[in-house]
């Protein structure tokens, strides 16, 4: 059997209730885990990927339960969100350990992280240890160590942080390749929609430990039209950006601030056309762009406003 | 590809990667130093002989060597090594949160247990067996009396070293993974008071004292302080390596197994 069920899933921490009553199925392809912070989705992933056992229902992967059932974990790759690594070896060191824990031989496993290494391109830290590496560089590690030894589900808990644009698209495609040419299961979470539409577009929405919705990207953004994004821009020629927004038939608003003369806040309904036509409309106007906030980039508010 | 996936070979590869870790931290390296300072005492008695007015020693070499183990190595060094790594056997993991690592392999729990106490031992065992060898070779070196008749010995007393290193491990390590705080100090406390029982000259004391067991697995004489004291009968390694086990080894640590086994350590962290 090549999927995930979750059957009646709760999971308390003492008097504190995490997760209560989740019924999922999940078949290969990735599946997106979005919701705000505090929402259940690390709990949810740690009980997929056999971390924690759930105080009530049964989580069954690959046809099978994590209890007394060590092997099970052969087959699956978690990449934990925590930024912690073994500090003390080189990033082929922790790489090669971590497939000899996988039952990889050693020689195998040397190999294997020599390929993951370029493959992420990390081969620039050489003997490094992982602990003079970048947040960036950590983080393609802990992926990287979760894909290692060919998994036929991933769980990935917040794998875009730390990384840059480019990092980020690189490990999208990356994560992408890997889904379509194994035919894995790979659950990704993060609380940045942003970031999960970058991999899929199939979703499951949690909040307050509750399953809120689940379906397509375009499902959701339905619900999220009357909910523009806000944006935050400081550059030195406000009122031509201005000018030059309202143009664009996604941008429902502009303000400018009395009390800060470079300041204009932006209202969108499409965060990603706008993000698209900033760069023609700052070059037209030959605008300079100071600074960026998108006050709605976290699902927080987003989430805020989908249980009004 | 080749996989082996059975728990022993995971156990023994875990344990070996603890080591190397171990092993890679600055801070066993200068664990390794203070391990190495009684060396220091075999360049006084060279001065001594260069310029025997200056300096006061008098006693035999090989004595010397003897104090080193009796007093140096097994009521500091090996405490000290003990505190220092057992500690962190798994509370360092769990707060680090690196043990999430380990747990998604499929090693099973009592092995992860067995994998991490073995490998910080066998770091521990590492450092004492060089320090104690350095110092054994630093007085032959020094042409301060023959003994190299006596290499059995050696090996015998880095064994009793390593037996009380072992017993200390198991015990610091379950104190260091249920404890959140006072961990230190309560194995501070535990080692007086087991050092405390080992001066008495009473059987029901010795019989759980950790210190005597470890000193009277020893093949060599005491000095005569030492046998004044404790009445030790030296020389029972087999018997005394089976208390130890059954008493200070094992316990804690199948309470640590059975308490990884049981997901209380992950529950609690996951809060």
């Amino acid at each position: 059997m090549s999927s995930i069920e979750v059957r009646g899933v709760s999971k308390w921490y003492g008097d504190v209730s995490a997760l209560n009553e989740i019924n999922l199925v999940f078949e290969p392809g990735i599946l997106g885990l979005l919701g705000p912070n505090g929402a259940g989705k690390s709990t949810l992933l740690k009980l997929l990927a056999g971390q924690l056992e759930p105080s009530m229902g049964e989580v069954q992967v690959l046809g099978q339960s994590f209890k007394n059932n060590p092997l099970l974990f052969a087959k699956i790759g978690f990449c934990p969100e925590q930024d912690s690594l073994w500090e003390e070896f080189s990033g082929p060191e922790f790489l090669a350990a971590m497939l000899q824990l996988q039952g990889w031989l050693r020689h195998d496993a040397e190999l294997r992280a020599q390929d993951l290494i370029g493959m992420f391109e990390l081969g620039h830290a050489g003997k490094k240890r992982v602990g003079g590496y970048s947040k960036g560089m950590r983080q393609k590690l802990r992926i990287a160590q979760a894909i290692a030894h060919y998994p036929k589900a991933l769980f990935l808990d917040e794998p875009m942080t730390g990384l840059d644009a480019t990092s980020r698209t690189f490990m999208a495609d990356l994560i992408q390749a890997t889904a379509e040419e194994s035919d894995i299961i790979v659950v990704v979470s993060s609380h940045i929609l942003y970031e999960v539409e970058q991999l899929t577009k199939e979703m499951v929405l949690i909040h307050q430990g509750q399953l809120r919705a689940r379906g397509n990207v375009y499902e959701i953004r339905e619900l999220l039209t009357d909910h523009p994004l806000q944006l935050e821009l400081a550059v030195d020629s406000p009122r031509k950006l201005a000018k030059a927004c309202l143009d664009c038939d996604h941008v429902v608003q502009v303000e400018l601030d009395p009390d800060d003369p470079d300041k204009v806040v932006i209202f969108t309904q499409r965060q990603n056309q706008f993000f698209q036509d900033l760069p023609d409309m700052l070059e037209r106007d030959d605008i300079h762009i100071k600074r960026l906030h998108a006050e709605d980039e976290d699902m927080e508010s987003v989430f805020k406003y989908l249980v009004k | 590809m080749n996989l082996n996936l059975t728990q022993f070979h995971l156990f023994w590869t875990l344990s070996k990667l603890t080591a190397k870790r171990v092993l890679n931290r600055r801070s066993t390296w200068l664990l390794l130093m203070v391990g190495l300072l009684p060396c220091g005492i075999f360049l006084f008695w060279t001065l001594n002989k260069v310029m025997p007015n200056q300096f006061d020693v008098i006693t035999k070499p090989y004595s010397i060597y003897l104090y080193i183990l009796s007093v140096y190595f097994s009521a500091f060094y090996v405490p000290l090594l003990a505190i220092f790594l057992g500690l962190g056997v798994i509370s360092d993991e769990i707060e680090s949160k690196n043990i999430t690592f380990t747990l998604s392999r499929p090693v099973s729990r009592f092995a992860i247990a067995g994998g991490r106490y073995l490998g910080h031992l066998m770091a521990a065992a590492g450092l004492t067996v060089v320090s104690v060898g350095a110092v054994y070779f630093a007085n032959m070196l020094f042409q301060v009396e023959d003994i190299i008749g006596k290499l059995p010995n050696l090996a015998n007393s880095a064994f009793a070293l390593c037996l009380g290193l072992a017993a200390y491990l198991s015990v610091v390590a379950a104190l260091g993974t249920f404890l959140k705080r006072g961990a230190i100090l309560l194995s501070i406390l535990w080692m007086a008071f087991d050092t405390g029982f080992s001066l008495i000259p009473v059987e029901t004391f010795h019989f759980i004292s950790v210190k005597h067991r470890m000193l009277a697995s020893f093949w060599d004489e005491l000095p005569q302080f030492m046998l004044t004291l404790t009445n030790i009968q030296s020389g029972s390694v087999l018997l005394n390596t089976f208390w130890c086990l059954a008493l200070f080894i094992a316990p804690p640590f199948l309470f640590i197994a059975g308490r990884l086994s049981a997901g209380d350590i992950m529950l609690s962290e996951s809060k």
